[in-house]
């Protein structure tokens, strides 16, 4: 990195700090701090599944299949913190000509109640069978009833009244079922009124879902009209996705600082919009290019070069620093000329839009990464429509506050307070640098770390010398660029540190990805879970936090007997990166779920939650080979 | 410190946060604590009044609430299959004999065949009425509001015959005690 690119990045936050806050930027920030709030709290409360009772059909799932001929075979899926009883599951043929045998049961867990004596319950999964005989020819189809009766153990405590379902299973052909069976009832008609309301409304992870499915087997399945709409939506949503806190911050102190004049406010807004955008557009063409010469890119995919960690991480540090108020910008622009601090105003919110942005892709809101997939396989134009579109989306909120005189009125007096609350959010974006110092060690390891802290203390020695300077005094200034050309070499010294070691220690129950062992895993029909991730990837991570480290995820694998097999894209992976292009992914995360017998993989969501896991790994034990 | 426009804005900030939380987490797939009952089935609603309502008793004879008009009624669904529902029968029965003088009734009211409800009553003595809801078209669950039948559930009436409070899940003596305050307190 040449000196210069360094001073001009150090210098960049000058812009975004200048003492006198508007009121605008307070109530940003404080809107920001709110969402972030409660968006931490919903990370949180994804793995708890608590609160709220699921329809009896999701409590119990019940799936029926004929295993081979004269036997049906049910598989109930049982929610944690739910059971049945053992003595209250009962099945019986209706079909004219077919005598039911008796319900084999598993035993269960036995527990003792004082007044309906010994109980025997089911938690997690059963399995039950029921044979069958026919008087004379199999018909083609039969048709089952079943009936079950369960609880939800945790408060509130309470049971399900019993519940009775109807399958029609096919039995041509009388070996395991073939596809037009696929263990599909026709669902039944629950009695139970609430399955009626439930499966009315679809839900947006049904929806990412789809999407996601649609997008693994025809990506240009998804129209433009639509692509743009999930662009625009996901844009939005962006602004309220957790990992954006220091975007957040940088954007609520810098988009709007100058404030006084209706002008000024309206030119910062738009500088700030054209500088997201413009952004977004160069990310679209920097695609294209790369594209054209068949390389690997996706979304945050700049992170993979740990000196832009290394920098991003400074720059944030550089941030805090300001907002924190232990280095005062802006003392010595007095005697510049006004003009040129306009101009500077200007440039300053163009490049928060910038750094908006690239801060912001570790990220991938819900709706984006659809749009993005159809992105990257789109023709150019449709492309950067995509793009632009994202990046209105992104700008949107802040700018419509900048531009509308009314809604700027609508913000709080300026106060001593804003200049608390700024120096509160210095510490979130402390703790932003020391997750991507965090990355950086993943990446090049402890040298690595030596030199982007090295950086940051320059970095800190730089702005302390240059607020205590006067105007004029050029040994100062001089002194003031040395300690920031050390801060850049430092910075470039990251690019010299070779790849920590590759001994990624995975722990006994996952495997590394390689595309070699998964092909080997299909062919002896074992069913897979792939997870494709980074540490830079908060959507991973979080993923992991909520439904992939937790215990429930393992005892899931070993139910339904699936590899859980994981690839680490934090570096440059050309074999993940073709694996990630085949499922025409924008980036990570990346869920795919092989089925057992070999079949082709089904992409999942970005944003996991526990229930969708289930769903397809269960979905991906019981479903029979497609070929 | 804070103007009254501040406090406005956060409040639509903390809903803005909080769609952003549901679009992002997805439309959560739980079930509303109770789904709508099937067309042209008139429930009760809080306040309703309930003493027109009949059920049958295990002998067969019809038994109007308003047989209870006057007192504060416990209205206790459950069934002998539901573990969570004879836990707390014990609790209940004990204390309607704590409060038999002060006019205080609890009525359970099965949801299951009037035989197995009579033997499972005798075995656990508990002595205080049961009607049967098994058969009664519409379910009576459904009618006082539980439209998913999970048990067991509990209504609170006035001494008036007006519903005052639902509770699905297990009661406590705490909650009945608070109830029975609230009866108490509450206007005729």
């Amino acid at each position: 990195m040449k000196p210069g690119a360094g001073r001009s990045m150090w210098l960049r936050p000058r812009f975004l700090v200048i003492p006198m806050l508007s009121r605008p930027i307070l109530v940003r920030l404080m809107v920001f701090a709110a969402a972030l709030f409660m968006a931490a709290g919903a990370h949180a409360q994804t793995s708890s599944p608590g609160e709220g009772l699921l329809p009896v059909t999701q409590a119990f799932a019940l799936k029926a299949t004929i295993a081979k001929p004269g036997v049906v075979a049910l598989h109930f899926d049982i929610a944690p913190h739910y059971y049945l009883y053992r003595g209250r599951i009962h099945a019986k043929i209706l079909t004219p000509g077919v005598t039911a045998g008796t319900l084999q049961t598993p035993a269960g867990t036995r527990e003792h109640d004082p007044y309906l004596g010994d109980v025997e319950i089911y938690h997690d999964a059963v399995e039950a069978s029921l044979s069958y005989t026919a008087a004379g020819a199999v018909p083609a189809a039969l048709k089952v009833e079943v009936e079950y009766q369960g609880c939800h153990e945790v408060a509130p405590k309470i049971c399900y009244p019993p519940n009775t379902e109807t399958f029609t299973l096919p039995t041509s052909g009388g070996g395991p079922i073939g596809a037009a069976g696929g263990g599909a009832a026709d669902g039944g008609a629950p009695r139970n009124p609430l399955t009626s309301s439930l499966t009315g409304a679809p839900s947006a992870q049904a929806l990412a879902g789809d999407q996601a499915t649609v997008q693994a087997t025809s990506p240009i399945g998804t129209g433009l009209a639509f692509a743009l709409l999930l662009a625009f939506v996901g844009g939005l949503i962006l602004n309220l996705m957790p990992c954006v806190l220091p975007v957040l911050a940088i954007k609520a102190v810098g988009v709007l600082e100058g404030g006084e004049s209706r002008q000024r406010a309206r030119a910062h807004a738009l500088a700030y919009a054209a500088g997201v955008i413009a952004t977004f557009l160069a990310i679209g063409f920097a695609i294209l290019g790369l594209r054209g010469a068949g390389h690997a890119v996706g979304w945050g995919t700049q992170l993979q070069q740990p000196v832009i960690v290394a920098v991003l991480a400074c720059v944030l540090f550089a941030v805090g620093l300001s907002m924190s108020g232990v280095v005062q910008f802006g003392s010595g622009l007095g005697n510049v000329g006004i003009g040129l601090t306009r101009r500077g105003g200007t440039a300053g919110h163009f490049f928060t839009g910038v750094l908006a942005v690239v801060v912001a892709s570790p990220c991938t809101a819900p709706f984006m990464g659809v749009a993005l997939a159809y992105a990257f396989v789109a023709p150019a134009a449709h492309e950067l429509l995509v793009m632009l579109v994202l990046g209105i989306g992104l700008a949107l909120p802040l700018t419509l506050i900048g531009l509308v005189p009314a809604l700027a009125r609508w913000l709080p007096k300026p106060g001593r307070w804003m200049e608390t609350l700024k120096q509160i959010l210095a510490f979130p974006m402390y703790l932003s640098a020391v997750w991507l110092v965090w990355v950086l060690a993943h990446q090049r390891g402890a040298d690595a770390v030596a030199l982007v802290l090295v950086a940051m203390v320059l970095l800190a020695a730089a702005s302390w010398w240059h607020g205590r300077g006067r105007p004029g005094r050029t040994l100062g200034h001089a002194f003031t660029l040395v300690l920031a050309v050390g801060a850049a070499a430092s910075l470039y010294g990251v690019t010299r540190v070779a790849p920590a070691s590759q001994a990624a220690s995975l722990n006994g129950d996952v495997i590394a990805f390689s595309p070699a062992k998964l092909q080997s895993l299909r062919d002896a029909g074992t069913p897979v879970f792939v997870d494709i991730g980074a540490d830079w990837c908060v959507t991973c991570k979080a993923n992991e936090y909520a439904v992939l480290n937790t215990q429930g995820f393992k005892h899931l694998l070993a139910q339904t007997g699936a590899v859980y097999m994981k690839g680490d894209w934090t570096d440059v992976d050309p074999e993940i990166g073709a694996y990630l292009k085949s499922f025409h992914s924008p980036g990570v995360p990346l869920y795919v779920v092989y089925p057992r017998g070999g079949g082709d993989g089904r992409a999942l969501p970005t944003v996991l939650t526990s229930s969708l896991v289930r769903n397809a790994l269960v979905h991906a034990d019981r479903e029979p080979a497609a070929r | 410190m804070m103007d009254r426009r501040t406090i406005v804005i956060l409040v639509l900030a903390c809903l803005a946060a909080a769609g952003g939380w549901w679009l992002q987490n997805g439309w959560a797939s739980r079930m509303p604590d109770q789904p709508p009952a099937p067309v042209g089935v008139k429930t009760f609603a809080v306040g309703d009044s309930v003493s027109g309502y009949t059920l049958p008793d295990a002998t067969g004879q019809t038994t109007t609430l308003a047989k209870w008009h006057g007192k504060v009624v416990v209205l206790n669904f459950w069934a002998s299959w539901c573990v969570p529902c004879i836990k707390e029968m014990p609790m209940l029965a004990r204390f309607q004999h704590e409060h038999v003088t002060d006019g205080s009734q609890v009525i359970g009211i099965a949801m299951e065949q009037p035989q197995s409800a009579a033997a499972f009553v005798k075995r656990v003595a508990v002595d205080y009425p049961i009607l049967i809801g098994i058969d009664a078209d519409p379910v009576p669950t459904t009618v006082f509001g539980d439209t998913a039948g999970l048990l067991p559930y509990s209504v609170l009436i006035s001494r008036d015959g007006r519903i005052l409070e639902t509770k699905l899940g297990p009661l406590d003596e705490a909650l009945l005690e608070d109830w029975l305050k609230e009866a108490n307190a509450a206007k005729p």
